[in-house]
């Protein structure tokens, strides 16, 4: 219904609903306001956009919604006098320097100042309110004198975010903002999101500079980009100071998948690209730095004993290299990788490219392997993190990306969260899956910690780790039992049925209970829950994909989906998380052995021509190794020589004493990166390459949506971009690639991928396509896959049944604890980046390894104090911090940490299908550290 | 209202809320700590701190204020320095203005006593007791004079549209202090069609000078009870509670057994309960959808208007909320009749109504007037002016209502007459000011109460009413009288104009009324 009304002598229709000042602003005025910004619901508490509406008092436009022939005066003398008065109450407290005037320029009540004429040292009113300053957060200045309490940072944190942190304490004039119990915001559980201090008008909560002092937004030049970090690909603005050639501060960008949200590394991890540890020139390893091996070292003695230490020394590291002319590098890589292709044969040589690296540079680098090395021996760290659900998903729906996006959660009645710490790993999607939870969605979370995301959801299962099979075939058991299954979508959509309910049967509740630890009677609960769900969506992480049996749970999610007819419609669907922010990029673009971009068979003959004819050459017509049997292959001298551009698998890869040795083992390593890695260590040469800030190029993020990454400042010294680099080692073998823009590569790309045809760097501005995108001008591309059949041979998707199996290494009473790796919010992977960040590295400084309170006092050590953690393959030294979060007989610690590096630890054993170590399950020990 | 009910019982039981404790509630409620925060620290009922054994509050407001309360009180505390297990502290009216100065003791009201019998009884409280006043015929109670409590309700259960064309026809009005049309309310709320509904007693009576529901919870609380179930049964509510405010827990026994009988009396129990909800304090409160915010476990804040409780209350369902004496004059209504209530009236105005008479006066008490009789007359009922003094002025409705002059007493008590007069009925307190009192001191005290009171969730009134009592102290301390001519009308017009609540709207109203009417108190 719409209604008309008159606002200052102009009449207007809006919708029943709109707001006043939603409806003055169609019209075009601009009500002035202080505690409202659109993303936000409206609360009425400045006061600044009364209007009158002719009743009694004014009323506050912003909350008061328009009615039919209702006479609206936005600015007569009364309004206009009431808010001067307003301006100056608030004015009256206000600071004698404003930190968002200082920094962005951008403070609302001091425009409101300027409007009004009114100057702080001419004020009638008494001054000052004498709240304190806040400095303990290292991203977020808070400054309680200049709050004018709007309430706009309270429902960033809550309706946003959903972090929950920001509240008012006191009454009255008192009243201030608090965190949690009024913490010191940098004590509190406050994530630095940062999403407050965006929205707040005031120099309340400002963003503390990280690379170069603030100037206002006018005198900076913004660059619309996306954020660097994981696969959720928020939309970001880059406001650069060109004067600096530095990134000063970043915004979200408003786009149909982020909304303008960010978390701590898009908001503020963006300083590691102007870190002084930046490489500039090439570098070559002196003939006296051979054998290799590792250089820096990883615990450092701080006078007080032998403590693990932080980020690479290049102090210990530098003086083992020397600076070379870019045509010296290249020609000693280009010569060394053709010598040993001559003498050893295509296969002695493997190449790892990166998720963090664009679509571009994936393309080229996968091309480079394929035509000039003449191998399939390509892969990346997607082996280690989706390889599996990606295999899975294959298998049975014939297409390994997601059917839906995340953000379609809202529709969803039921979602269910598989082993992903979304509030860690993916920040900004978990913020969507937290808002539905609070608009009804409800939310089944399993894992084996008690993540933020369990927090919010109304059935939480704390599985034993490794038995998510035991736990989804109980689940299926008690569905097809209880008639919980869509008969119609399984007749119409599925094959394989017979067979699975034969296995399914065979796991009643109680006999999951005693596996997964979890009571009977919760198990039929949640499975009755999801069963009845009319739209149900599932969404898992490394916590059912890192696993020897991750291609199984995977298969037990995509079965539960098929059951229950969850797939294609609003509000349902698969969504593996995807972690880094191109790994779903990097793997349409070809970056893994068996598949030429866009998933298409290298040893199908027929495609194999296609890629002939369009390359030039011939193919290596066998699928080729995947990241641990490269390193495998390492060790025992079947490969011989490496390239990896952007990967660091002395941190990554699994069992890193294995790796360690399979690196030193290799003839010949080139290493193209941005510093010098832990990987690099082991290099003959190092190639700088240009930062994520410093190019232009396009990355698809987990919802299959391509964005287009840009330029925003110029890259230091003599580094290069990625993909030129790869081109030139690729002409220098004698296979000329020729490419002039990372858009010519892009189009190349997508003429050979069909998911993207149509899609070009004009139709992806500005929020980025959808593939598949048939419709490329019209249309977002494609947001729900499959909703009528599989792109299977059958065209339907098929129930693959599976046995529950333990992990292949499971606790003794020599390692009696089970260890489960994983990611900090805070850090990216190994560190690379994050820690040389200044604020991720201040919030989350170093390694820990997290125990429940009764382990830890079982074992006799105190909360905080080092412990050594020993398995079959390895010892670290870290602190111990306790937490309830971990069930008994368990412990976690994030990988991020060199001087403690988890995956010394962990089991190199693969899943048999996709090919992914067990990241998440080893047996190991823990004891006090020896001082 | 889980979360409140949960530190009431972690703070009676531990005397405090310790932080480990609040943590421990986030952790096994499932909220954010920062509620827990923000509730624990907007009301003044709960503390962080450990209490001393014996806690004295002494009444900072107008009634107890021209009984020299201030005086009074620095004596007490002189008289209470060094004791150990004593805490003395000012605190908000108390609502026994009646026994002004007044002040209670761990809880229990001690009013108008010598400072020294005070400090006595915080040494040893256990020689004190409330004394409960006697019963008093009312002509508002159909029972007074025999007949069986709850019988109204038994013979108007099933005739919920007679009862809404009863009230209307008897013209009863909201006594709470806003004068809604009572009916109307009532069949508002009953053409809602959301369920469920819910009814709510407002007995947050906190106005300064305001004590007229304390004595009708203590002495007719079977008519509230009864109000509340003919009401519930009118709108087609399911569940009811009375929001009383701590001060008042006394009234706790008088109620349940009200509630009890209209229990056994089958009144309750069949689809409609009564609750009692202890606040855990503000005047703040009292505005219904504070309060409503109350029960939902947060900060006692006022909404923006419309929507409003009728259509949507209590968990965004439809509530009926409504004041003690409104509640209470129902089963006479229905009762007699409305042509009897209209000619309870006096001078042509209609019904009766309940005022608290307090200040300067010989017999400060609760009076039950008709409609229509003069501020002259309830003054004289009172026994005139304390010590035979002349009266200088007159607040008609509590804290918030303009000051009248003495010469304006011939006022008769009605909303609109009042209205007329330049002030308002609100929440039916007399405040009477004798001859030879500094009326901006008495104006800097009112400031001051709602500048204290303030919820602070609006600018105009958290930082207006602050800037003014700032300015008002500087000139009670001597020093000039700054700018505050030149402000006050910009703040008046902005605090009456886009404060959310009534509190902020009326706020600076009986400071400017005092300037007013005797502009001469800025030449000091």
């Amino acid at each position: 219904m719409t209604l008309t009304l008159t606002i200052d002598g102009r009449t207007i229709s809006v919708p029943e609903g709109t707001t006043i000042w939603e409806a003055a602003r169609e019209t075009g005025i601009e009500i002035p306001v202080l505690c409202h910004e659109p993303r936000l619901r409206p609360v009425g508490v400045c006061r600044m956009c009364v209007v009158d509406v002719g009743e009694r008092v004014l009323a506050a436009s912003c909350v008061r919604a328009a009615a039919d022939g209702m006479t609206v005066h936005t600015r007569s003398d009364k309004v206009e006098r009431c808010r001067k008065t307003l301006t100056e109450l608030l004015l009256s407290d206000y600071p004698g320097e404003s930190l968002r005037e200082k920094t962005t320029g951008d403070d609302l009540l001091l425009a409101l100042a300027r409007r009004y004429g009114l100057r702080q040292d001419a004020l009638a009113l008494p001054r000052g309110n004498g709240r304190p300053q806040d400095s303990s957060s290292p991203v977020i200045a808070v400054d309680h004198a200049a709050c004018i309490l709007c309430d706009r940072c309270i429902r960033a944190c809550d309706e946003i975010q959903h972090n929950d942190v920001i509240g008012r304490t006191g009454k009255g004039y008192t009243t201030r903002i608090a965190f949690d119990l009024d913490s010191p915001m940098g004590k509190s559980t406050c994530v630095a999101c940062g999403e407050c201090a965006s929205v707040c008008p005031t120099g309340a909560l400002t963003h503390r500079p990280l690379t170069a002092p603030i100037r206002p937004r006018s005198e900076l030049k913004s660059v619309d980009s996306v954020c660097p970090y994981c696969g959720v690909g928020c939309a970001v603005t880059l406001h650069v100071d060109p004067q600096k050639n530095a990134v000063v501060l970043v915004d979200g960008r408003q786009n149909p998948a982020s909304q303008a949200r960010l978390c701590v590394k898009g908001r503020y991890g963006f300083d590691y690209a102007k870190h002084p540890q930046r490489l500039t020139v090439p570098l070559i390893r002196r003939a006296e730095f051979y054998p290799k091996g590792p250089l820096s070292s990883d615990v450092k003695d701080d006078g007080r004993g032998r403590k693990p230490g932080g980020i690479v020394d290049y102090d210990e590291v530098l003086p083992a290299f020397s600076e070379a002319s870019w045509d010296e590098a290249l020609d000693l890589v280009a010569g060394r990788l053709k010598a040993i292709k001559e003498a050893h044969g295509p296969g002695a040589l493997a190449g790892f490219g990166s998720a963090k690296c664009s679509n571009e540079e994936a393309y080229v680098f996968q091309k480079l392997v394929r035509a000039a090395f003449g191998t399939n021996n390509v892969d990346h760290c997607t082996r280690l993190c989706h390889a599996s659900s990606v295999a899975a998903l294959l298998e049975t729906i014939g297409s390994g990306a997601v059917t839906n996006i995340f953000g379609d959660v809202k529709n969803a009645e039921v979602a269910l969260i598989a082993g992903s710490s979304t509030t860690d790993n993916h920040p900004v999607a978990a913020t969507f899956i937290k808002d539905a939870a609070q608009h009804g969605t409800t939310l089944i979370v399993v894992d084996q910690r008690e993540t933020g995301i369990a927090r919010h959801a109304q059935h939480f299962l704390r599985i034993n780790p490794g038995t998510d099979v035991a736990l989804y075939n109980a689940w299926m058991h008690v569905m097809i039992e209880e008639g919980l299954i869509n008969q119609e979508y399984i007749g119409a959509h599925t094959e394989g049925f017979e067979v699975l309910s034969e296995t399914v049967r065979r796991y009643p509740p109680e006999r999951a209970a005693e596996i997964c630890g979890v009571p009977a009677e919760k198990i039929r609960e949640a499975a009755r829950v999801f069963g009845r769900a009319k739209a149900a969506i599932i969404f898992w992480g490394m916590g059912i994909s890192q696993h020897t049996h991750g291609t199984d749970n995977a298969r037990c999610l995509i079965s539960l989906a098929l059951l229950t007819g969850n797939v294609g419609r609003p509000g349902t669907g698969l969504h593996p998380l995807r972690g880094q922010n191109n790994v779903q990029g990097a793997s349409d673009a070809g970056l893994i052995p068996m598949m030429y971009p866009d998933y298409q068979s290298v040893e199908d003959a027929g495609i194999r021509k296609k890629f002939e004819a369009a390359w030039g050459v011939p193919l290596d017509p066998k699928r080729g190794l995947t990241v641990v049997e490269i390193m495998t292959g390492a060790l025992e001298k079947r490969i011989r020589g490496m390239y990896m551009m952007g990967e660091n698998p002395f941190l990554s890869d699994p069992n890193i004493n294995k790796v360690r040795k399979a690196l030193a083992a290799l003839d010949f390593l080139c290493v193209q990166d941005i510093f010098l890695t832990e990987t690099a260590e082991f290099a003959d040469v190092i190639l700088p390459a240009t930062s994520f800030f410093e190019k232009t190029g396009t990355y698809t993020n987990t919802d299959r949506r391509v964005q287009i990454g840009r330029k925003a400042v110029e890259p230091p010294g003599q580094a290069r971009l990625d993909w030129e680099v790869v081109s030139e080692i690729a002409r220098r073998m004698g296979y000329p690639m020729e490419h002039r823009t990372a858009e010519e590569i892009f189009n190349e790309f997508t003429s050979l991928a069909p998911s993207y045809q149509g899609l070009t760097y004009q139709n992806l501005q500005p929020h980025g396509k959808l593939w598949p995108c048939p419709d490329p001008e019209r249309s977002d591309g494609v947001q729900l896959l499959f909703g009528d059949g599989f792109p299977t041979p059958s065209g339907r998707g098929k129930f693959v049944p599976c046995e529950y199996r333990p992990a292949a290494e499971v606790p003794d009473p020599e390692y009696p604890l089970v260890l489960n790796t994983g990611r900090l919010l805070e850090h990216w992977h190994t560190g690379v980046m994050t820690r040389r960040s200044h604020a991720l590295a201040t919030i989350q400084p170093e390694a820990f390894c997290e125990m429940n309170p009764d382990d830890l006092a079982a074992a006799g050590i105190q909360a905080g104090a080092y412990v050594t953690v020993s398995s079959r393959r390895g010892a670290i030294t870290l602190r111990a911090h306790a937490s309830r979060r971990i069930a008994p007989g368990n412990i976690f610690i994030p990988f991020h940490f060199r001087e403690a590096a988890a995956n010394a630890l962990t089991n190199d054993a693969l899943d048999p299908v996709g090919k992914i170590p067990e990241f998440k399950f080893c047996a190991v020990r823990v004891e006090k550290a020896r001082a | 209202m889980s979360l409140i009910a949960e530190l009431n019982r972690l703070q009676a039981e531990r005397g405090y809320l310790r932080e480990d404790d609040l943590r421990d509630a986030a952790e096994r409620l499932r909220v954010a700590l920062y509620r827990l925060q923000e509730v624990v620290s907007f009301y003044p009922h709960f503390r962080t701190a450990p209490p001393p054994r014996w806690e004295v509050t002494l009444c900072r407001d107008v009634s107890c204020f021209l009984a020299g309360g201030e005086a009074w009180g620095a004596k007490v505390k002189a008289l209470l320095a060094g004791e150990k297990d004593v805490e003395v502290r000012e605190v908000s009216c108390l609502g026994r203005c009646d026994r002004a100065p007044a002040a209670m003791v761990n809880g229990v009201a001690v009013g108008a006593v010598a400072p020294e019998r005070l400090a006595e009884l915080a040494r040893h409280p256990e020689k004190h007791h409330e004394a409960a006043a006697p019963r008093r015929q009312w002509r508002i109670d159909p029972y007074g004079e025999g007949g069986e409590p709850f019988s109204v309700y038994e013979s108007w259960a099933q005739r919920a549209d007679e009862v809404i064309a009863t009230l209307k026809a008897a013209g009863l009005r909201g006594m709470g202090g806003a004068g809604f049309q009572t009916g109307l309310k009532w069949e508002l709320v009953r053409k809602e069609a959301a369920t469920p509904k819910y009814v709510i007693c407002n007995a947050d009576e906190s106005e300064p000078g305001t004590f007229k529901d304390r004595v009708l919870l203590e002495e007719l609380p079977h008519l509230v009870v009864e109000g509340m179930c003919l009401a519930a049964r009118v709108v087609g509510a399911e569940r009811g509670w009375i929001y009383l405010r701590h001060e008042y827990e006394h009234a706790c026994g008088p109620l349940e057994r009200a509630i009890g009988q209209a229990l056994r009396r089958g009144l309750l129990g069949r689809g409609f309960e009564i609750e009692i909800f202890l606040s855990p304090g503000g005047y703040i409160l009292g505005e219904e959808t504070a309060l409503l915010e109350a029960l939902e476990d947060k900060r006692g804040e006022p909404w923006n208007k419309p929507p409003y409780p009728g259509t949507r209350g209590l968990w965004g369902k439809p509530t009926l909320i409504n004041n003690v004496e409104t509640f209470a004059m129902v089963p006479a209504i229905l009762k007699k009749g409305a042509e009897w209530w209209k000619t309870q009236g006096a001078r042509g105005h209609q019904g009766l109504k309940v005022m608290a008479v307090s200040g300067d006066i010989e017999r400060p008490g609760v009076y039950e007037i008709p409609m229509g009789t003069t501020g002259a007359e309830l003054i004289q009922m009172a026994g005139g002016v304390k010590g035979g003094k002349r009266l200088k002025a007159f607040a008609p409705g509590g804290a918030s209502s303009a000051f009248l002059p003495a010469d304006k007493t011939g006022v008769k008590i009605d909303f609109a007459s009042v209205q007329a007069a330049g002030s308002m009925l609100g929440s039916g307190a007399l405040v009477a000011v004798a001859e030879g009192t500094d009326m901006l001191g008495v104006a800097a005290n009112v400031v001051r109460f709602f500048r204290n009171e303030s919820c602070g969730k609006c600018v105009p009134c958290r930082t207006g009413t602050q800037k003014v009592v700032e300015m008002l102290d500087q000139i009670l301390a001597g020093k000039g009288n700054g700018r505050l001519r030149e402000v006050l009308p910009g703040l008046e017009e902005t605090l009456a104009q886009t404060s959310i609540c009534g509190l902020g709207q009326v706020a600076l109203n009986p400071l400017t009324s005092v300037l007013k009417a005797w502009p001469e108190v800025l030449n000091r």
